[in-house]
C-alpha cells in the first residue's frame, strides 16, 4: 500500500448512516418476505411488507435527519466537547464537513439535504407502490427500490469517478429490474428490455470516457482533475487540438444524457416510463433523475469547469455550446413530441425529457456565472419542485391502471365531478408543470431563468437570453398537453365501462403532498431557495476532509498530456496564438519521443529483454509503439 | 381603514367568497348564489370607499410616485427587506410588503387614477355579471368558485404595482376564464377555451420576456436614481427592480434604458398586451371565446378582460419604454386605425348578434391604441393628453356599453334561442321596455353625442388629427361605419312586425336591475364627463403623459432634432385649447 495515503477512518461510516440503514432493511424486507411468502396472499403481504418497508424508510429519515442535526451541533459546540457525544466522535463531528473515505464521498449540507429528500420521496414512492398488486414478489421489489435509493443518495454524494460510475450502476440496474417487475404485461418486459439495451452501452461509453479522462489527467477525484485542467494555462485548455479531451467529455455527456433522457439519448424513456409500473417510472423519472442531474452538475461544473468555455466563446471548443445545444433541442423536442401523446405516462414521459432540457439551461448558465453554485441553485430548487409534481402525477397513473388497467389521457374523462378534490390537487399539480403562478413551478423555472439571465458574461448573453426565451415559448407549448388532462377530468363527462373507484389513501397522500409543496413553495419559496442555494455551493465548492488532510490523500497526478507544469512555468503568461502547438507541450512530447527511442533501444539489445516475454513480440511491440509515438506527435 | 387592509381586501374579498361558496354544499344553490352576490357587492362597496378617500382631500390625492415614498422598505441585518415606517404614508392608498427578497420581489399595490378607475369598473360589471347568472344551472358552486376566483384576478392585476405579482394575477386569471368557457359554453366550447388560453399564454410569454429584461439590463447609470431608498439618500440605480413605479422613474428622467432595449421592451409588452386588447392580428380569439362563453362571462371578457390589455398598455408599455414607444408610435397608431376599420367593416358583415359586438369590441379598442400613439411631441402635450384620456375614457365608456350590449344579446338568446340577426326582428313592439334599453346603450356604443362613447372618440379623434391628418381622417370615417353597423342591427332586431316572435316576455325584474345601471352610466358619463371620471382620472393621466413626453423629447433628442429641421416648435400659448384647464396647467407647468 502506497504509505502516502492514510488509513480509513471508521468514524466515517457514521457519515453513511442513512444510506446503511436503507442497505440493511433491504435484506430485512426480503428475509420477511421469504417468510410470509407461504402464509401470506400475494395482495396481503403487499400491505405487509409495504408497511415494513416504509418503517425502514422512517427509521432512514431518522438517520438521516439526526445525522444533519448532529453535524450542525456538534459544529455549534465551540467549547469543550458537547456531553451527548464520545469525545472523539466529537472531535470528528466538530471539524469541518468535507469528503470521507479517502475522498470518494462527500458528507456535507448538500449531502445531507438530498439524503433527506430522497428518503421522504422514497417513502412517497413506497406507499404509492402499495395501491395495487402488480406483482407478486414484493420483497424483491421492495428490496430492489430500496436498494436504487441508496444508489442515489451514494451518487449524488460521490466525489470521484469511480464511485460516480459504481454508484451509478448500483442504482440503474435496480431500476432496470423494477421496470420490467409487472411480469403479467408485455409492455412491461419490453420497456424494461429497451432501458436495459440503452442503459448498458451508454454505461459503457460513459465508463470509457471516465477512463480517458483519468488517462488524461492522472487522477479520479473531481477536485484534483479540475486543479490539473486548470493549471495547464489557458491556451493548452480547451478541447481543440485535443480529440481525447474531446471525445473524454462527449462520452461522458452520452452518458449523463441517457439518465436524464436529454435528446438524442432519450428513446429509452417513452417506452420505459410507459412499460415500467406506475411507482417505478416515477421512482425513475425523480429520484435517478434528481440524482443524475447532482452526478452531472459535479462532473461538468466541478470537475470540467475549466473546459466549460475555455477561449471565452461560447460556441468555442468547450462543453457549454454542446450543452446549449443539447438543451435547446431536448425542450422543443420533448414538448412537441408530447402534443401527440394519448397515454398518460407517456405523456409525462416526453414532458420529463423537456424539463430535462429546462434544467440543462440552468447547468449552461451556472457554467458561466461567477456566482455558479448559486447560479446551480436554481436547477436544485426546480429539480425538487418538479419531483414532487411528478409523484404526484404517477401517483394519477397508478391509481388509473389501478381501476382502469389502462392509463391513457382519456381514463381521466369526468373526475372532476367524481372526486373533485383530488382533481382540483391534479389540477394544481398540472398548473404547476406548466409553469403558471402562483405554483411552485413558475417561480422555479422562472428561478432558473432569471440566474440565467443574470450572467454577466457579455458573448454567453444573447445565447442565453435565446435558450430562455426557446424555454417560456415551449412552456406555452408545454400547456396544450397538460390542459389536456384538465380537460378530461373538467369538460368531459365520465364514460368507459370501468369506473374510477376510490383512491385511497396510497393514491391521495403523493398527490396531496405533491400539491402542497407546489402551493406552499410557489407563495412561500425563499427558505427552500436559501437551503438549496447553500446546498449547491457545498455541492461545487472544494470540500476539505473531516478525516486527516484530504489533499494527502489526492494521489499526485501522473498522467501523460495533461501533467501540472511548474509553478514557474504556470505562471508565465502563454503566449496567445499557440494554440495549434504549445512550446511546452512540444518539449514534453519530445522528451516522451527520446524516453521511448531509449527504452526500445534498450530492449533492442538482446541482454536486457525481459524473461517471461518472447522476444521478438516484445521487441516488435515496443518498436511498434515507438513508432505510434512518433507518428503521434 | 389601513392602506393595507383596504388595498388587500380588493383581491382578498372574492378569494373568501369562493372559499366560501366551496364550503356550501352543493345541493343549496340559493345559498351559493346569494353568498357570490353578497362577495361581489361587499367588493364593489370597498372599491366606493377607495373611491371615496382618493377623491377627497387625503393623502391619496397626490401623485403616485410622491405617495410611494412614503412607504418605504430597507434591509434588515439579514439582508431581507422589512418595512420601515408606514404612518407618513397612512391613507396614501398603497402598501409594500417584501415578499421574495432574493429577487427584490414586492407584495406592492396602489391605486391612482387610472387603476382607480378601472377597479371601480371590475367592482361594478362583476356584480352585475353575478346577478346575470342567475339563470346558470349547470354546477352552480363551480361556476361560481370560478368566477369570484376571476374577480379576485382582475382586481389583483389593476391593484398591483410590482411586475411580478402584476404576471401572477395576470396568469391566475387564464385559469378561471379557461374553464368559464370550456365546461358553461356554448356547442364549440373547448375549442374557444383552449385557444383563448394558448393566445394568453403566448401573450403573457412575451410580457414575461420584457419584464425580464427591465429587470436584468444593465444600462448607464450616470444619473440613474433608485428613486426610493430607507434613508433619504439618492443611490444609484442598478437595475434588478419590479417596482414599477421606480422603473417608470429611471425609463423616463434617465437615460438608463436607452432607445435600443426600449424598443424592444416596448414591442414585447405591446404584442403581449395587443393580444390581450385584442388589436388587429392578434384578434382571432376573442369572436370565438365571445360567442361559446355564457352572457355573464361575455360581459367579463368584453367589460373588463379586454381593459387589462389597455391597462397593459398605459401602465406599463409606454411609462416603462416611452423612447421605443415613441419611435413605434406611428405604426402602433396606424395599427390602432386599421383595427378600428377592419373591425367596423368585419362586424358589419356577421349574422351572428354576439359576433358582431364581439368585432365591435375590436373595433373599439382600436381607438384605445391609436390615443395611445398619437404622440405629438412637436406641438403642446396636451393634445397627446387628449389622445390618451380619451383612451382611458373608452376603456370604461367600452366596458360599460359593451358588457350592455353583451347581457342584452343574452337575454334575447335566453327568449328566443336564437342569435342569428336575419331571424330576428320586430321585437320592438313585443319587448317594448328592452328595445328602450337597447337604444341607449347601442346608441352608446355607436357614439352618439351626449352618451358616453361620444366623448371617448372625440377625444381621441382631436389627438389623432393633431399627430396625422390621414389617420384621423381615417378614423373618423369608421364613425359612419360604426353607424353603419348599429343602425342596421337595430334595424333588422326590432324594426318591422314579427309572427315568430309574438309573446315573448319582456324583461323581468332581475335583467331590468342589471340593465338600469349600465343605461344610467351610459347617459351620465356622456352628460357629465368631467365630473363624473376626468377630473379625478385626468391628474393620473396627466402624470403619465408628461413623464412619457419629457421622456420622448428630453433623452431622444437626435430623433426630436431632426424632426425639428423640417417642422418648427409651435408655441404652447398658440395651440393650447382652454377646454381642458387641469391636464394644461400640470402639462405647461412641467414643460
Amino acid at each position: 500500500m502506497d504509505p502516502n495515503l492514510s488509513n480509513v477512518d471508521f468514524r466515517d461510516f457514521w457519515q453513511l448512516a442513512p444510506a446503511t440503514v436503507l442497505s440493511v432493511w433491504g435484506l430485512v424486507v426480503l428475509l420477511a418476505d421469504l417468510a410470509l411468502a407461504g402464509r401470506m396472499s400475494a395482495p396481503a403481504r403487499r400491505r405487509a411488507i409495504g408497511w415494513l418497508t416504509l418503517a425502514g424508510v422512517a427509521l432512514a429519515l431518522l438517520a438521516a435527519a439526526g445525522l444533519i442535526q448532529v453535524q450542525q451541533l456538534a459544529k455549534a459546540e465551540t467549547q469543550g466537547t458537547p456531553g451527548w457525544l464520545s469525545p472523539s466522535l466529537a472531535e470528528y463531528f466538530s471539524r469541518a464537513g468535507g469528503a470521507i473515505f479517502l475522498g470518494t464521498l462527500s458528507a456535507d449540507l448538500q449531502t445531507g439535504v438530498l439524503n433527506v429528500l430522497f428518503i421522504i420521496m422514497l417513502g412517497l414512492v413506497v406507499w404509492q407502490s402499495m395501491a395495487w398488486s402488480f406483482t407478486e414478489d414484493w420483497g424483491e421489489y421492495f428490496a430492489l427500490v430500496t436498494w436504487a435509493t441508496v444508489g442515489m443518495m451514494l451518487l449524488a454524494a460521490s466525489e470521484e469517478l469511480v464511485t460516480l460510475f459504481l454508484t451509478l450502476e448500483t442504482m440503474t440496474i435496480c431500476l432496470y429490474l423494477t421496470t420490467a417487475f409487472e411480469k403479467t404485461r408485455r409492455r412491461s418486459a419490453e420497456g424494461g428490455l429497451k432501458y436495459f439495451v440503452y442503459g448498458s452501452v451508454s454505461s459503457a461509453l460513459f465508463l470509457f470516457g471516465l477512463s480517458l479522462l483519468y488517462g488524461l489527467t492522472g487522477t479520479t477525484q473531481f477536485e484534483s482533475i479540475r486543479e490539473v485542467l486548470a493549471s495547464t494555462g489557458p491556451a493548452a485548455r480547451g478541447l481543440s487540438g485535443n480529440v481525447t479531451g474531446a471525445t473524454a467529455l462527449l462520452l461522458m455527456l452520452v452518458g449523463f444524457g441517457f439518465k436524464i433522457a436529454a435528446v438524442p439519448f432519450h428513446q429509452w424513456a417513452p417506452d420505459a416510463y410507459e412499460g415500467a409500473p406506475a411507482p417505478v417510472t416515477a421512482w425513475i423519472a425523480t429520484g435517478s433523475k434528481l440524482a443524475s442531474f447532482v452526478a452531472l452538475m459535479k462532473v461538468f461544473l466541478h470537475a470540467l469547469q475549466p473546459w466549460s468555455h475555455p477561449s471565452n466563446e461560447l460556441l468555442g471548443p468547450g462543453w457549454l455550446g454542446v450543452i446549449a445545444i443539447v438543451s435547446a433541442v431536448t425542450m422543443t423536442y420533448g414538448n412537441f413530441a408530447a402534443l401527440v401523446q394519448r397515454n398518460f405516462k407517456r405523456m409525462l414521459a416526453y414532458s420529463s425529457i423537456a424539463n430535462a432540457g429546462y434544467m440543462l439551461v440552468g447547468v449552461a448558465a451556472a457554467s458561466v456565472s461567477t456566482r455558479g453554485a448559486e447560479a446551480a441553485g436554481s436547477v436544485l430548487f426546480y429539480l425538487v419542485v418538479y419531483a414532487f409534481a411528478n409523484i404526484g402525477a404517477f401517483a394519477v397513473a397508478a391509481w388509473l391502471v389501478r381501476d382502469k388497467k389502462t392509463d391513457d389521457i382519456d381514463d381521466l374523462n369526468g373526475l372532476g365531478m367524481q372526486s373533485p378534490l383530488l382533481a382540483i390537487c391534479i389540477l394544481v399539480l398540472m398548473l404547476s408543470l406548466i409553469g403558471i403562478p402562483p405554483f411552485a413551478g413558475f417561480f422555479g423555472k422562472l428561478y432558473m431563468f432569471m440566474e440565467a439571465i443574470n450572467q454577466q458574461h457579455a458573448k454567453a448573453w444573447p445565447t442565453l437570453m435565446g435558450l430562455v426565451a426557446l424555454g417560456l415559448m415551449n412552456s406555452v407549448v408545454s400547456a396544450f398537453y397538460y390542459v389536456r388532462v384538465l380537460k378530461a377530468m373538467f369538460l368531459r363527462e365520465p364514460g368507459g365501462s370501468r369506473r374510477l373507484g376510490l383512491a385511497g389513501g396510497s393514491i391521495e397522500i403523493p398527490i396531496v403532498i405533491g400539491t402542497l409543496v407546489a402551493i406552499f413553495f410557489g407563495i412561500y419559496p425563499g427558505r427552500l431557495m436559501s437551503v438549496m442555494q447553500g446546498a449547491a455551493v457545498s455541492m461545487l465548492t472544494t470540500t476539505t476532509s473531516t478525516s486527516g488532510g484530504f489533499a494527502s490523500m489526492i494521489s499526485a497526478p501522473s498522467g501523460t498530456g495533461y501533467a501540472p507544469l511548474p509553478p514557474a512555468m504556470a505562471s508565465a503568461p502563454a503566449s496567445p496564438k499557440s494554440t495549434r502547438l504549445d512550446p511546452e507541450q512540444a518539449k514534453k512530447y519530445a522528451d516522451r519521443m527520446k524516453k521511448a527511442e531509449a527504452q526500445a533501444k534498450a530492449l533492442a539489445s538482446p541482454g536486457a529483454q525481459p524473461k517471461n516475454a518472447p522476444p521478438g513480440e516484445a521487441k516488435d511491440a515496443l518498436a511498434k509503439k515507438a513508432e505510434a509515438q512518433q507518428e503521434d506527435q | 381603514m389601513s392602506d393595507n387592509l383596504l388595498l388587500t381586501s380588493l383581491w382578498l374579498l372574492p378569494l373568501i367568497g369562493m372559499v366560501g361558496v366551496l364550503a356550501v354544499p352543493r345541493r343549496s344553490e340559493a345559498a351559493i348564489k346569494y353568498l357570490a352576490l353578497a362577495a361581489t357587492i361587499i367588493t364593489f362597496v370597498v372599491t366606493l370607499i377607495a373611491l371615496g378617500l382618493y377623491v377627497g382631500d387625503g393623502p391619496s390625492s397626490a401623485p403616485l410616485q410622491d405617495r410611494v415614498i412614503h412607504n418605504v422598505l430597507q434591509k434588515d441585518g439579514s439582508g431581507a427587506l422589512t418595512i420601515a415606517d408606514e404612518s407618513a404614508g397612512e391613507g396614501d392608498l398603497v402598501v409594500r410588503r417584501s415578499w421574495i427578497p432574493y429577487f427584490n420581489i414586492q407584495y406592492y399595490l396602489g391605486l391612482d387614477g387610472i387603476s382607480l378607475s378601472l377597479v371601480v369598473l371590475t367592482g361594478l360589471i362583476s356584480v352585475l355579471a353575478c346577478l346575470a347568472s342567475w339563470n346558470i344551472t349547470k354546477q352552480v358552486k363551480g361556476y361560481y368558485a370560478l368566477f369570484l376566483l376571476l374577480v379576485a384576478s382582475m382586481m389583483g392585476v389593476f391593484v398591483s404595482l410590482d411586475l411580478f405579482l402584476f404576471y401572477v394575477f395576470f396568469e391566475v386569471m387564464l385559469l378561471p376564464m379557461y374553464f368559464l368557457i370550456g365546461i358553461w359554453g356554448g356547442p364549440d366550447r373547448e375549442y374557444a377555451a383552449i385557444k383563448f388560453l394558448l393566445y394568453t399564454l403566448f401573450g403573457s410569454v412575451f410580457i414575461l420576456v420584457a419584464v425580464l429584461i427591465l429587470f436584468f439590463w444593465s444600462g448607464d447609470t450616470t444619473g440613474a436614481q433608485s428613486l426610493y431608498n430607507a434613508t433619504g439618500q439618492v443611490q444609484p440605480f442598478t437595475g434588478h427592480s419590479f417596482d414599477i413605479v421606480e422603473l417608470t422613474g429611471v425609463a423616463t428622467k434617465t437615460g438608463y434604458y436607452g432607445l435600443g432595449i426600449q424598443s424592444w421592451v416596448f414591442v414585447l409588452f405591446l404584442i403581449g398586451f395587443l393580444i390581450k386588447l385584442p388589436s388587429f392580428p392578434f384578434h382571432t380569439w376573442l369572436p370565438d371565446a365571445h360567442v361559446e362563453a355564457p352572457t355573464p362571462i361575455s360581459m367579463i371578457l368584453a367589460g373588463i378582460l379586454l381593459k387589462i390589455g389597455g391597462y397593459g398598455l398605459i401602465r406599463l408599455a409606454w411609462p416603462l419604454a416611452p423612447l421605443g414607444a415613441h419611435y413605434w408610435a406611428y405604426f402602433v397608431a396606424a395599427l390602432g386605425v386599421f383595427s378600428i376599420l377592419y373591425g367596423a367593416l368585419v362586424a358589419m358583415a356577421q349574422t351572428d348578434f354576439k359576433k358582431l359586438v364581439a368585432y365591435s369590441s375590436v373595433s373599439h379598442m382600436g381607438y384605445v391604441t391609436l390615443g395611445l400613439a398619437a404622440m405629438n411631441l412637436l406641438t403642446s402635450p396636451q393634445y397627446y393628453a387628449y389622445g390618451v384620456n380619451g383612451a382611458m375614457f373608452m376603456m370604461l365608456a367600452h366596458g360599460i356599453t359593451s358588457a350592455g350590449m353583451f347581457f342584452l344579446v343574452g337575454v334575447i338568446y335566453d327568449r328566443a334561442h336564437t342569435r342569428d340577426l336575419n331571424k330576428l326582428g320586430g321585437l320592438n313592439n313585443i319587448m317594448p321596455l328592452y328595445g328602450a334599453i337597447s337604444y341607449v346603450i347601442f346608441f352608446g356604443s355607436m357614439g352618439l353625442p351626449g352618451l358616453c362613447g361620444f366623448v371617448a372618440e372625440f377625444f381621441v379623434v382631436v389627438a389623432a388629427f393633431n399627430y396625422s391628418k390621414l389617420l384621423a381622417v381615417l378614423a373618423a370615417t369608421a364613425v359612419v361605419l360604426t353607424a353603419g353597423y348599429i343602425l342596421w342591427t337595430l334595424q333588422r332586431v326590432f324594426l318591422g312586425r314579427s309572427e315568430t316572435w309574438k309573446g315573448l316576455p319582456d324583461m323581468d325584474l332581475r335583467e331590468i336591475v342589471v340593465a338600469v345601471p349600465l343605461v344610467v352610466l351610459t347617459i351620465a358619463m356622456g352628460v357629465f364627463p368631467n365630473t363624473l371620471v376626468l377630473s379625478w382620472v385626468s391628474p393620473s393621466v396627466g402624470e403619465m403623459v408628461n413623464s412619457v413626453v419629457t421622456a420622448a423629447r428630453e433623452l431622444n433628442v437626435s430623433a426630436i432634432r431632426t424632426v425639428e429641421k423640417t417642422a418648427p416648435r409651435i408655441p404652447d400659448s398658440i395651440s393650447a385649447p382652454s377646454t381642458r384647464p387641469a391636464v394644461a396647467s400640470r402639462a405647461s407647468g412641467s414643460l
